[in-house]
């Protein structure tokens, strides 16, 4: 079906598309802005938190772990152990953690925010709101985003917190480091500064994140079919856009420092 | 007693579905081998899955190989070592962040897609409908996708090792000013062909790993649209948690050995 059709009018298609989706990121914006309803926003908020923590622990902590193991054996020409330490923290908390956090939450939670838009969507119940003249951007996008906005830098935190647990457990137990010195080589090259630019790119990350999946829901195709290619499609994106923005914010804000 | 119900129920239902995907897939992607029919459609979808992750594996890898070389190039200047960030980049696009973030996209683009194509056969009572023509849906649907995921995540894992050293450079030589000629002499200095291969095969154990989880949660889906879309979602979360595990246990079971013997 698309096989058929040329190569370019594939390609303007596709940009086409990714135009109308950012043209989607203010008008979600603008969805929260005009005052989501209290209670939902918050049993969302709650609901993103509780799902995604569980699923952000488990990548982040063997992210740590595997970083770990690599570094160990990559930096062994280069002083090993200590060193070891000292990359896996510093990149672990500067890029990866909060990377693979978002990554977590989008596909925890951002996929659930596209699969539940895309039923109500299939199944009717967003055209009800708007004959009942209710605004759906307002009553469902709103409360989801401003969910993923608050949630994601937590998860962010969450995820910094077991990416170390996870550098820290491989050192001390497989590969028979100094606890102590292991726990302090992973600090050593962090300052809070770096927490709160990780929990910062999480607002931004969450908020893309949340509306990259609440777009693909709303414009679901119809059946069974439609919900799963729009879950499929939201996962996908918003792990682009997320690793895309993460580099922008990275070089915005550490570039400098570098050169 | 409660906190044993909080805990132990979702402990039970991930030995359920664990058990379900290992007694699921492999008979499945055994008889798609066994069946010509089969095989030739697993062809035609790892091509399928590899169309569709080319794009988002480009978009992913590059800027992570930019965001290496950036964070690693301070990292080098503060210890002086500015000549160990080629390899070092090299070894870690080559090992670690081409096959963890090419599994991870294959997982997300075309893990979550056959768990929705899946599953809407089985909302759209397509899977029965064979079973009732004498066709086993798990030979000639399940098993090829799962042997395409197999396939095509090496393939994409080749894709990403490319974009990740691209969005190195990028980063390295034009924006933070690395001698072009430092940088591409001593790129090949950390990695051996040795490490390109055991990449691989790591993917291909990732890419049979979570086309086993989708094909079986999409199989299993409940048949109605919300069920649909749960089951994609469910079956992204397990195959991003279960390349991140195997990843993991790849490593130690690669390095450790080795891990050991470190001069620390």
């Amino acid at each position: 079906m698309s096989g058929a059709r040329p190569a370019r009018s594939r390609v303007a298609g596709a940009l086409l598309d990714a135009a109308a989706a950012a043209a989607f990121w203010p008008r979600a914006a603008g969805a929260t802005l005009r005052g989501p309803p209290l209670v939902d926003t918050v049993l969302l908020t709650l609901r993103l938190v509780v799902t995604s923590v569980p699923v952000v622990f488990a990548v982040t902590f063997f992210s740590g772990a595997m970083l770990t193991v690599q570094a160990a054996a990559s930096l062994a020409p280069f002083g090993g152990g200590a060193l070891a330490g000292i990359a896996v923290g510093f990149g672990g908390i500067r890029e990866v953690f909060p990377l693979l956090a978002a990554a977590s939450v989008a596909a925890r939670s951002g996929a659930e925010i596209a699969s539940q838009l895309a039923t109500m969507r299939v199944t009717k119940q967003i055209e009800a709101l708007e004959v009942m003249g209710l605004d759906p951007l307002r009553l469902l996008v709103g409360p989801r985003i401003v969910a993923a906005v608050v949630g994601t830098p937590v998860c962010v935190l969450v995820g910094c917190g077991a990416g170390m647990l996870g550098a820290q457990a491989i050192g001390a137990w497989q590969l028979g480091l100094d606890r102590g010195a292991m726990w302090s080589n992973l600090w050593s090259g962090i300052v809070a500064a770096d927490l709160v630019v990780g929990a910062l790119k999480g607002l931004v990350l969450g908020f893309l994140l949340g509306a990259v999946s609440a777009r693909e829901g709303l414009v679901a195709g119809a059946g069974a079919r439609g919900v799963g290619s729009a879950t499929n499609r939201a996962v996908i994106r918003a792990l682009v856009v997320v690793s895309c923005a993460s580099l922008a914010l990275s070089s915005a804000i550490y570039g400098r420092l570098a050169g | 007693m409660r906190a044993l119900a909080l805990f132990g129920r979702p402990a039970l239902a991930l030995f359920a579905g664990a058990g379900r995907v290992i007694a699921f897939a492999p008979p499945a992607a055994l008889r798609a081998l066994g069946s010509g029919h089969g095989a030739r459609a697993a062809v035609s979808q790892a091509v399928s899955i590899v169309a569709r992750c080319a794009a988002p594996v480009v978009l992913v890898c590059g800027p992570i190989g930019a965001m290496l070389a950036l964070q690693g190039l301070t990292l080098m200047r503060t210890f002086g070592v500015e000549r160990a960030l080629a390899p070092l980049c090299v070894a870690t696009i080559v090992r670690e962040l081409a096959p963890g973030f090419a599994a991870v996209v294959v997982a997300m683009q075309g893990g979550a897609g056959i768990a929705a194509e899946l599953g809407a056969m089985r909302a759209a009572d397509e899977l029965d409908a064979l079973e009732v023509m004498g066709i086993d849906p798990r030979a000639e649907v399940a098993g090829p996708r799962i042997l395409g995921a197999a396939v095509a995540a090496p393939l994409l894992n080749g894709l990403a090792m490319l974009c990740g050293v691209v969005g190195a450079w990028v980063m390295a030589v034009p924006i933070l000013g690395v001698p072009n000629t430092l940088f591409l002499g001593t790129a090949l200095d950390g990695v051996t062909a040795a490490d390109v291969w055991l990449s691989a095969a790591k993917t291909v154990l990732f890419g049979a790993a979570l086309g086993a989880v989708c094909a079986s949660a999409g199989f299993f889906a409940e048949r109605s649209a919300a069920g649909v879309g749960r089951a994609a979602n469910r079956a992204v979360v397990a195959s991003v948690i279960l390349v991140l595990v195997f990843n993991y246990l790849c490593n130690t079971a690669i390095f450790g050995l080795r891990g050991g013997a470190l001069a620390l």
